[in-house]
């Protein structure tokens, strides 16, 4: 692949500011049934050169969350309060308070978002190259040979066919092609973060892994920036650094992703990875999280997951916890993440650690 | 004793129902205001045989509700005794169309094949069919003075695109999985049709049936200001070609006799259509907020 | 032991002339009482198809399907409505498979009283009530007056599980029956397909795209893997998982991303030669999965159609190739 005309400048240093900040950010939709809640309070640090998971069940505000940072929600919902910092090269400006101008240069200049949907984002009367240079040219870039030529690298880049695919209308390309092209058409104004919605949902297995492989490229090779929002625990194990899992609106834990696959202190994040099965991990027995997820207009007091708690008691009905240190840059809102630290010391996760002898033992057992 | 306090707890569910929706409960009282006054209004105001020549052409006063006409007639009598006839024969045929387009679209749609075939083979034949000249032609052999015979025949004129909607819809219903589970289980297809299908088709049914209706109207009223119905009764339409023919559209005079019936038309098919919102709630159970 | 369904080198052929596709192609698949089978493999490759073959909800383009020994084409009529209602099928998609018009007591009851299965009203609502809780949707008579837009997609699921078991079945096809439900509460609808299993004796095929959960729920079973209509694949679960033979097989096995950063570090990588699947209106020659193959013999593969063989480690292999090769996924 020519990804050496390929040019990013993702600043990797460490001791940099955080490129995104959230600060206390709630979302509400105004709906016919009340007010959902869709998130509530969230705050967090993005640094650079670090892929970000937000992973959590249908509903629980991923893709809200995702949208508030683009300004891309629908015209129902109310961000407020909360403020949404984002720095590149010592300017810092709030998201929330640009105009709409603004708001369209750092759309896809400063922080491009891949949408859950990729068969709704293409216009389909529109062939993919009339897209792209629309999208060029809404942000003053106008040398046509020049777009035409990055949008061709980016195309190999994502392992597509360029001259098929920048002539084709978008109900002619697969799925997963579809999806790849969304990606290069992200990449073209060189972006400093990326938000990827559920990239790899309803993709074929094999595509999906077409997928992954090239977004672990971006981020192991490019050092890009990226939010990856997913209802699949895989693409956060298969792709994060961090974690964060989402319940009710809220982030209700977040650390480096083998802290929260192997070493979870909040339950739900316990319960999720406890009810996900693995391919390759032998025969593990899976446990499922009773009831169902909180309405989002009435929601439960205090700790919103506390109906399906294992762990709850008294105080979880009443007080709602907020985040806590519980281990280097790992934080959890719960309030007895120590009875959960003890759960795991009594029945640990060990699925990747065991899969050797796992594997060994079930081959055994067939024969 | 049990049916009974069913047919009341129906009555009762689908009254609560009906006024779910605001607009929808108003045109349903709409409706039913209309059909008191057409059908049972004509015995409180009897139609007067010969007007006062003293009050011709009066404006709307406390006698004369909406003023007279030409002849001294009161416009507001007229008006209540119009509706019937132009009501019925619209009921009448929609009725009819509606009833051969839900039975012969849903056979068409549920058993395909040769069927189908024919079905839609004669679908197109009528669709070819002009109706205003057929009408004539009709007329002509026939004196459509029998506002039941009109209704059937409007009727029989006017399920064709009813129908081809009615068999697309079968279609697609046949193919969603509860409908295949209803196979799996082996439910009959009578239970399959009444049960699964037609359920779920209804709102789109009523919303047809009550725009069957107003095409009947117009299509009445079209029938007499072509002169192909006899005037020998007075309705609605009778007064608006009467109005019409004589010129009531250039004589300040004459605006309240010929507005009556148009108004009272838009009124009715105003009601009717809202009144729709309120039946696609009883028949649609998703639209139901809360519950 | 008979088999309870049988199905023998059943094709289905969509469309006619130039657009004719073969969505499945001559199967053979024998599933005995109490077993479960799991079919797997990506979209479009004729796992629905197979399944509602099986069930009778969709003719055979050839070949025959054998319900308890008897080809359900020479069937009588009551033989045929013996077979219908030992076979249910229950959806994906828990937002199509239920009557929106229609309660949940509409639901259940109806094949009840139609088929007779109790007395009277009363006795339907009873048995009802039993079968709800039987899927555990309790308190039943939360449930009981809600129309389907009311519950949560897990809640219709246990619905149509609810409603397939009105008439007793003895075969159940699971078409993704979970595929769409969050996964905080997908293991507690496996665990209750289980436990019919055991308590009612029903045979499940259990249909699939995602491996993982093939390997949770028919661990004690079969998988079957399918690819572009044939069978590719099969052999008891354990060893399809931890030695797969068939180069789609373990293509599949290496992508499908896992929940676990260890496992999801240490997988091997499997490069394909191709990434677009052929389309079913022009499938190559010889096996369809030569284009994309890292091991073909030319000459050989995009020649001749290879056949199921048996492997001496359970289940059987479609490709002479490969078929005794085992290979590590895990390094
Ligand atoms: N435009 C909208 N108007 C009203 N409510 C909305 C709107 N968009 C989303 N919601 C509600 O907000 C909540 C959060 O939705 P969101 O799409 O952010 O969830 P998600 O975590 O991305 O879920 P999924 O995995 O299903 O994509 C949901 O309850 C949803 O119904
Ligand atoms: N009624 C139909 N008419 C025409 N083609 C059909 C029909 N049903 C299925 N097909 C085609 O047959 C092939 C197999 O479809 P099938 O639904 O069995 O696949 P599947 O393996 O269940 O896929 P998925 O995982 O997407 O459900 C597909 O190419 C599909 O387009
Ligand atoms: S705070 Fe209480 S209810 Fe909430 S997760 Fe922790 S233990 Fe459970
Ligand atoms: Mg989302
Ligand atoms: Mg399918």
């Amino acid at each position: 692949m020519s990804k050496s005309n390929l040019e990013w400048q993702q600043d990797s240093t460490q001791n940099q500011k955080p490129p995104l900040s959230l600060q206390n950010v709630y979302v509400n939709y105004g709906t016919r049934k009340g007010n959902v809640q869709a998130v509530r309070g969230v705050t967090l640090d993005l640094y650079a050169g670090e892929s970000l998971a937000l992973i959590g069940e249908s509903g629980s505000g991923k893709t809200t969350l995702g949208l508030s940072i683009v300004r891309l929600l629908a015209s129902t919902a109310k961000v407020e309060p909360g403020t949404i910092i984002y720095r590149r090269d010592q300017r810092e400006v709030d998201v929330l308070k640009l105009s709409t101008s603004e708001l369209r240069q750092f759309r896809w200049r400063d922080c491009a978002m891949v949408f859950q949907s990729a068969l709704n984002a293409f216009n389909p009367v529109l062939r993919v190259w009339d897209q792209v240079l629309d999208t060029a040219q809404a942000h003053g870039w106008s040398d046509r040979t020049a777009v035409r030529e990055r949008f061709l690298d980016l195309l190999k880049f994502v392992q597509l066919d360029p001259t098929r695919v920048i002539n084709a209308y978008p109900h002619e390309l697969s799925g997963g092609m579809r999806q790849r092209t969304l990606l290069a058409i992200s990449l073209l104004l060189e972006p400093q973060i990326l938000i990827l919605d559920e990239p790899t949902t309803a993709l074929d297995i094999l595509t999906q892994r077409t997928i992954i492989g090239l977004l672990r490229r971006l981020k192991e090779e490019q050092h890009f920036t990226m939010i990856f929002i997913s209802h699949d625990l895989a693409i956060a194990a298969e792709l994060a650094d961090r974690v964060a899992t989402m319940y009710a609106g809220r982030i209700v834990e977040i650390g480096k992703t083998y802290d929260l696959f192997y070493q979870p202190r909040h339950p739900y994040t316990l319960g999720l990875i406890r009810a996900v099965p693995t391919v390759l991990g032998g025969f593990e027995e899976l446990f499922s999280i009773p009831g169902s997820p909180p309405d989002l207009v009435n929601l439960p007091s205090g700790c919103k997951f506390h109906p399906r708690c294992s762990f709850a008691t008294d105080k979880c009905k009443q007080q709602e916890p907020e985040l806590e240190e519980v281990g280097e840059r790992h934080f959890t809102a719960c309030w007895h993440w120590q009875d959960v630290e003890k759960e795991l010391e009594l029945h640990p996760i060990r699925r990747g650690a065991a899969k050797h002898d796992a594997l060994a033992q079930t081959t055994v057992e067939v024969r | 004793m049990n049916t009974i306090r069913n047919i009341v707890g129906w009555i009762g569910t689908t009254l609560r129902l009906l006024t779910y929706n605001k607009v929808g409960f108003i045109g349903f009282l709409g409706v039913l205001l209309i059909l008191l006054l057409s059908f049972l209004g004509p015995y409180i105001w009897p139609i007067q045989a010969v007007g006062n020549t003293g009050e011709i052409f009066e404006p709307p006063s406390a006698l004369h509700w909406l003023g007279t006409d030409d002849g001294g007639k009161d416009n507001w009598i007229q008006i209540v005794n119009g509706g019937k006839n132009v009501i019925y024969a619209s009921l009448i045929a929609a009725l009819v169309s509606t009833f051969i387009a839900v039975t012969f679209g849903a056979m068409a749609g549920f058993l395909g094949g040769w069927v189908d075939s024919i079905v839609v083979a004669i679908t197109d034949i009528f669709l070819t069919i002009p109706t205003i000249p057929l009408l004539a032609v009709l007329a002509s052999f026939i004196t459509l003075n029998n506002f039941t015979f009109l209704g059937l025949l409007l009727g029989v004129l006017g399920w064709p695109s009813l129908l081809r909607a009615v068999r697309a819809q079968t279609f697609s219903l046949k193919e969603r999985d509860f409908v295949e589970a209803a196979r799996a289980l082996d439910l009959g297809t009578s239970h399959i049709i009444f049960k699964e299908m037609l359920p779920n088709m209804m709102t789109y049914i009523v919303i047809s049936f009550a725009l069957g209706f107003t095409g009947a109207i117009y299509g009445q009223i079209g029938l007499i200001l072509l002169g192909l119905v006899p005037f020998d009764s007075s309705n609605w339409g009778v007064m608006i070609s009467w109005g019409w023919n004589h010129g009531a559209l250039f004589f300040k005079d004459s605006v309240w006799y010929i507005m009556s019936p148009i108004v009272a038309i838009a009124l009715l098919q105003l009601s009717v259509i809202t009144m729709t919102r309120s039946l696609e709630m009883v028949f649609n159970p998703r639209l139901r907020s809360g519950g | 032991m008979v088999p309870i369904i049988e199905l023998k080198n059943v094709s289905k052929f969509f469309g006619h002339g130039k657009e004719r596709v073969t969505a499945v192609d001559s199967i053979s698949l024998a599933v005995e009482p109490g077993e479960i089978v799991c079919l797997v493999g990506e979209s479009g490759c004729g796992k629905s198809t197979t399944g509602r073959m099986a069930a009778g909800l969709l003719p055979v383009s050839a070949g025959q399907v054998l319900f308890d020994g008897k080809d359900i084409a020479q069937m009588n009529r009551d033989e045929l409505q013996t077979y219908r209602r030992a076979v249910q099928i229950v959806h994906q998609d828990p937002y199509a498979s239920l009557n929106p018009t229609q309660t949940i007591r509409d639901i259940i009851t109806a094949p009840l009283l139609h088929h007779k299965k109790v007395k009277d009203r009363t006795h339907a609502e009873k048995r009802a009530r039993e079968l709800l809780e039987i899927v555990d949707l309790t308190p039943v008579h939360d449930f009981m007056d809600k129309y389907p837009h009311q519950l949560s997609g897990g809640q219709r699921q246990r619905v149509s599980v609810a409603r397939a078991l009105t008439v007793e079945p003895k075969f159940i096809v699971a078409d993704e029956a979970v595929s769409m439900v969050d996964v905080s509460i997908r293991v507690s609808l496996l665990n209750m397909l289980s436990r019919l299993k055991n308590e009612f004796d029903v045979t499940f095929l259990f249909i699939t795209h995602d491996l993982a959960l093939a390997k949770y729920f028919a661990w004690q079973g079969r998988i079957v893997v399918m690819y572009l209509g044939r069978m590719v694949e099969e052999g008891p679960t354990p060893r399809l998982i931890t030695d797969a033979r068939h180069p789609y097989t373990q293509a599949l096995l290496a992508a499908v991303p896992e929940a676990d950063p260890e496992l999801a570090q240490h997988k091997r990588q499997i490069e394909l030669r191709g990434a677009e699947i052929p389309s079913l209106l022009h499938l190559p020659l010889g096996c369809t999965f030569h284009p994309r193959c890292p091991y073909i013999v030319e000459g050989q593969c995009d020649v001749h159609v290879p056949r199921l063989e048996a492997i001496r480690e359970g289940g059987s292999v479609a490709c002479p190739v490969r078929k005794d090769e085992s290979i590590q996924l895990v390094v």
